[in-house]
Formats: C-alpha cells, sequence, structure tokens
C-alpha cells in the first residue's frame, strides 16, 4: 500500500500514483484498491464514456480506461480494462475519481487551477484550454506556490470559504512549456494521444488550507482588463464552473446535489471576491496578466491600509473587519 | 457615498428543475451631500417603478451554460487541432 496525501485527505491506495505528495502514518481517510465496481453505468455518451451516481455513491466509466466506483467519500474502487494505460487510469483517479469522492465529502468542486498569495488563495476558473494551467504555472514562477491545477477543492461553509491544496503537478501544452523555459519533450505526457505534459510546480508545496481570496475568471478579450462582479452576478458567472458537470447532468440530478451546487455556489459569490479577468490568449500577453494580478492584490492591499488607518474627521470610522474582503469593506466605508 | 443596490434573490432549498430567479429594485442609489432635498425625493417617489422579475434559468441550464463534458471540444485550438476535455 502507499500513503499520500492531497486535498487535506490522508489516501491509502493499492497503485503508485506519483503525482500525489507521499503521506505519513495517520489513518486514511481515503482507501484506493482495485476490484469489480459492479454495477456499470448502462448509458454511454458518444465517446463510449458513462456514469452513474447516487447521494453517496457513483461510477465513472471511461472507453479504453476502465471504471471507477467511488463510495461514501471514503473509498475508491478501480477496475481497469485490459491494457489500459497506466498513465490514463491514473488521471481517471485524479480527476473524475477524485472530484466525485470531493463533491460526496461536501466540497464545493471548482473547474480552476489555484496558487497561494499572502492574501490567501487565488483561483482561475475556466474551461479547458481557457489557460487556467498555464496562468498558474506563470505565477508559480513568479514566487506564487501552487494549489491545484484544473480541481480547486473548497469548503464553503457559514460565510466562510476555504481553498485545500490538491497535488504538485501542472498540465501544460508543450507550446507553454517552451515558453516558461522548459523543454516539452523533457517531460512526460499526460495522455498518450495528446501532446500535453504534465510538470511539477516549482515553489514549494504547502498542505495548509487556505481562506479564498478572488476567484478570476478567464475570458477572451483584446485587452486587458478586470472587472469586478457584483454578488448575483458572480453567482451565475460561476455556476457553469462546476467541476461536476464535466459528467453532464447526472451527478447534478443525484440526491440534492443540485440544491446544495445552488446553496454553496451563491454563499461564494457572497464571501469571494469574484472578477472577470479578460485577456487575449496569446503566451506573449501571459507576463502582463500576471502584472495586472499582482496590482489588482496590491490596489487591495493599498485599500485594507487605508481602511486601518482613518483619516482625521473621517464621518465614520471604518475597521478592519477580521476575515472580511477588504474590497467590500471599502464599499461601505467610504 | 454609494449605497449598494439593494437585490434579493432566492436561495431556499431547491432541485435542478426550479428557475433561478432576480428580483431587482430600481431606486434611487447616489446621494451627494447636500443636495438632498424634500422636492427630490417627491421627484424621486414619482419615478418609482416596479420591481423586475429576471429569470435566468433552472439550476442545470446556468450550470450547462458552457460545454465541460469530458471528451467533448470547447471550440478552442492548440495547433489547429480542437482541445478536448481530456484532464
Amino acid at each position: 500500500m502507499y500513503s499520500y496525501f492531497a486535498y487535506g485527505l490522508n489516501i491509502e491506495s493499492e497503485l503508485a500514483l506519483p503525482e500525489l505528495d507521499v503521506g505519513g502514518t495517520a489513518a486514511p481517510d481515503v482507501v484506493i484498491r482495485l476490484g469489480r465496481v459492479g454495477r456499470m453505468p448502462l448509458e454511454l455518451d458518444a465517446q463510449g464514456d458513462g456514469i452513474w451516481a447516487d447521494a453517496d455513491e457513483a461510477c465513472r466509466f471511461m472507453h479504453g480506461v476502465g471504471a471507477c466506483r467511488v463510495r461514501h467519500g471514503r473509498e475508491i474502487i478501480v477496475e481497469p480494462v485490459a491494457g489500459a494505460d497506466e498513465r490514463v487510469v491514473r488521471l481517471s483517479i485524479l480527476g473524475p475519481a477524485l472530484s466525485l469522492l470531493l463533491h460526496q465529502r461536501g466540497y464545493y468542486i471548482l473547474h480552476a487551477s489555484a496558487v497561494q498569495s499572502t492574501e490567501g488563495a487565488l483561483a482561475f476558473a475556466g474551461g479547458s484550454g481557457w489557460g487556467k494551467s498555464t496562468l498558474a504555472a506563470t505565477l508559480d514562477a513568479r514566487g506564487y506556490a501552487l494549489l491545484a491545477d484544473d480541481l480547486t477543492a473548497l469548503s464553503v461553509s457559514n460565510g466562510r470559504c476555504m481553498a485545500f491544496p490538491g497535488f504538485p503537478q501542472l498540465k501544460l501544452w508543450p507550446e507553454a512549456v517552451a515558453w516558461l523555459g522548459e523543454v516539452p519533450e523533457a517531460l512526460p505526457k499526460l495522455h498518450p494521444e495528446f501532446e500535453k505534459r504534465t510538470c511539477r510546480a516549482t515553489q514549494a508545496f504547502s498542505h495548509r488550507a487556505l481562506p479564498l481570496r478572488r476567484i478570476y475568471l478567464l475570458a477572451e478579450g483584446p485587452r486587458l482588463g478586470i472587472e469586478r462582479l457584483k454578488p448575483h452576478e458572480a453567482l451565475i458567472a460561476l455556476m457553469p464552473h462546476w467541476y461536476g458537470f464535466r459528467f453532464g447532468d447526472r451527478l447534478l440530478r443525484a440526491g440534492d446535489a443540485a440544491a446544495q451546487h445552488f446553496r454553496q455556489c451563491a454563499t461564494l459569490a457572497n464571501c469571494v471576491s469574484v472578477r472577470r479577468l479578460t485577456r487575449p490568449r496569446q503566451l506573449e500577453a501571459l507576463a502582463d496578466v500576471a502584472c495586472l494580478v499582482e496590482a489588482d492584490l496590491a490596489q487591495e492591499r493599498e485599500r485594507a491600509f487605508l481602511l486601518e488607518r482613518p483619516t482625521p474627521g473621517q464621518h465614520r470610522s471604518a475597521k478592519r473587519i477580521p476575515g472580511a474582503d477588504p474590497a467590500v469593506v471599502s464599499e461601505f466605508a467610504f | 457615498m454609494k449605497i449598494a443596490e439593494p437585490q434579493r434573490s432566492g436561495t431556499g432549498s431547491l432541485d435542478s428543475g426550479q428557475a433561478v430567479a432576480e428580483v431587482h429594485f430600481n431606486l434611487r442609489d447616489v446621494h451627494e451631500k447636500g443636495e438632498y432635498t424634500m422636492q427630490n425625493e417627491a421627484r424621486e417617489k414619482k419615478a418609482y417603478t416596479a420591481p423586475e422579475l429576471v429569470t435566468h434559468g433552472t439550476v442545470e441550464e446556468i450550470t450547462a451554460d458552457q460545454n465541460k463534458g469530458y471528451g467533448l471540444s470547447d471550440g478552442f485550438l492548440f495547433m489547429g487541432n480542437p482541445i478536448k476535455n481530456i484532464s
């Protein structure tokens, strides 16, 4: 058995998962084992994939890979098909299966990459190919340690949102790898049929959950810009970035998943600052995008500083509220 | 000073078939110090319009706004090839 640690969980696995950080000797929260999944999905989509989901169990079948059954947020049973590529089996465990497990444990699963800043976690949400990983890699190279790539797990409760570190791996297109100064051919392929590469994050990887400070929704446009969304706009804009919809509507229809998704997303929209980050989809713009994010954070720090030092004669004393987003505080303080 | 625009939205229990809607109130939202008078207030009262219900769709419809299904292309290209959601 191998021991790993990811998303705040001690994981014991029969399969080697070198992408994950090695864990300690603590009792496992999650067990991954090989075995028969039993009930298979009856309906398959055009790609030959399928899923069934109940309130606390789900089974995902991937064509040419096999099936993963996820039970009660504690167990993943893996049944690979004969001849399945080990890398792809691991990919199906670390993406779809882990996301189902985290959902069963009550986490909000956001289709986003995330990094650490001095203020807390910053998440970058968007579809595949929108540049989440590339931007996270750029920020990682500038000293912002990676928290998670592609799948960010959030605990959302009592108006508070924490981001849990996943594992220190990034998935990048060769072009982006080269732009970041690495040699694509020297890095392993994510999937034998695709050119995407896997690479380790360069900054030290922390296992500490952090308060989520910002969600940047990636958008494409001719010019760079950051637009702050009001909570009701943020709710509508955030909902499509729920990782669970990558399985279609099956997971949303299981148990009270739809209500949970809506409730958690509404809390997120209320307690986290959500911004639309528009940029041209060019690698040449990456450094400027990173600078823009840094400027956005610096502006926030400046506001927080001003709030801590009310000017003489100010009608209302603006005090810093512990745990509150200074940007939100500032709207009401000035 | 800016007063936040009041808004209400349904946050109770709902299933995927129920629509998400917002009620928008068109109220005065900016008052500059010294400019606020009784006359202004009377004019604003006349300008009141009834709240407007905006229906965005069901939870499922809104969530499905972007095509994120595994194995599907979301329309972006890499070196001329469609990018598929495989990771």
